[in-house]
């Protein structure tokens, strides 16, 4: 049995800590996702907000705060040009009612904050009102490993997992060709060696991605290579021999590298899912490749 | 064309190995990337 499992998960990410910035004309445009960026687009200085068919669980509404009214609330009888001040995603501003009969309500008894509750309102950031914006542009990738307390009969497992922010255009609009870089990050199992020693742990490596973009009657490819593996303390993986050394500087074969076979980009999403592209592969410095892996992968 | 055209960033995953999976002849490699549009 697996009983005590220990797991390890390194990952990796260049997001950054979301920023304070002033709810003004530049604000939308700082935003990635076009949904999103609606919600801070102003026009004439205020955001038209329609919460007719909102609930709670609108993004919208739970980001609207309107202090309740001396201490009592107020749920009905507004008019037209009402105002209240309030916060819109920790903005402060003013809510304005645009019509008669609309509601302002409360979740539940008790609490402070109340709702938009129907109706068309417009929201007028105060001066110097400031939004806390998140990274707009970041990477995250890992692997985990669990490793079973019976370390000769049990199983390991290992998974993987990437993210990150969706801002990608749409495919057809692409042409051309693009190459891409960054970083890997995972778990290597080196046996049959020839000093007869097995060697296993995690890995970081580079990897190199070309992208054709196609045109409108060909589809596009994403190609690549991952090298330059190394193991935790920064050494290059691989057999080492004075003959054929594993620093892809120094030259030779041993040096570890992956090259990803062509996957097709498709029309609508702008790029084949990942691991359709990884899974196919050739490698160089290591035996031939296998039946391909998957999330979860079980080892002995 | 330009460059920033393009999707600013890719990620995925990949893996190779040989042998058979569970046995102890397993040998290879399971990761994840994270890549970013090079300017030319």
């Amino acid at each position: 049995m697996d009983a005590g499992f220990e797991t390890v998960a390194p990952t990796y990410s260049d997001i950054e800590a979301p920023k304070s910035v002033a709810f003004d004309m530049n604000l939308a445009d700082m935003i990635a996702d076009s949904t999103v960026r609606s919600w801070f687009t102003l026009n004439n200085g205020s955001i038209s907000l329609n919460t007719a068919d909102s609930g709670w669980n609108d993004p919208i509404s739970t980001a609207i705060i309107v202090p309740s009214q001396d201490g009592r609330l107020v749920d009905d009888g507004i008019e037209r040009n009402d105002s209240y001040r309030g916060t819109y995603f920790g903005a402060e501003g003013d809510f304005v009612c645009t019509a008669d009969g609309y509601k302002i309500e409360r979740k539940d008894a008790g609490d402070t904050p109340c709702m938009l509750a129907s109706g068309t309102w417009t929201f007028t950031p105060a001066d110097g009102a400031t939004v806390m914006v998140p990274d707009q542009d970041w990477l995250a990738f890992g692997v985990w490993v669990t490793a079973p307390d019976d370390e000769v009969n049990g199983v390991h497992r290992v998974g993987v997992f990437h993210e990150s922010m969706d801002n990608m255009p749409v495919a057809d609009s692409l042409t051309g060709k693009a190459s891409y870089e960054g970083s890997t990050a995972g778990v290597y199992v080196d046996r049959n060696r020839s000093d007869d020693m097995d060697k296993t742990g995690l890995f970081t490596a580079r990897a190199m991605l070309e992208a054709d973009f196609g045109n409108n009657s060909t589809p596009g490819t994403l190609t690549g290579m991952i090298d330059n593996f190394k193991d935790d303390q920064g050494r290059f993986l691989g057999e080492d021999t004075a003959a054929d050394p594993n620093d892809p500087v120094k030259g030779g074969d041993s040096d570890w590298s992956v090259v990803l076979n062509a996957g097709t980009i498709t029309a609508n999403t702008g790029l084949p899912p990942a691991t359709s592209v990884a899974q196919r592969m050739v490698c160089r410095g290591m035996p031939a490749v296998g039946a391909p892996s998957s999330t979860g992968q079980e080892t002995g | 064309m330009t460059p920033m055209e393009h999707p600013t960033d890719v990620t995925g995953e990949f893996s190779t190995y040989s042998g058979v999976v569970q046995d102890s002849t397993f040998r290879g490699v399971v990761g994840s990337f994270g890549a970013r549009l090079q300017e030319d």
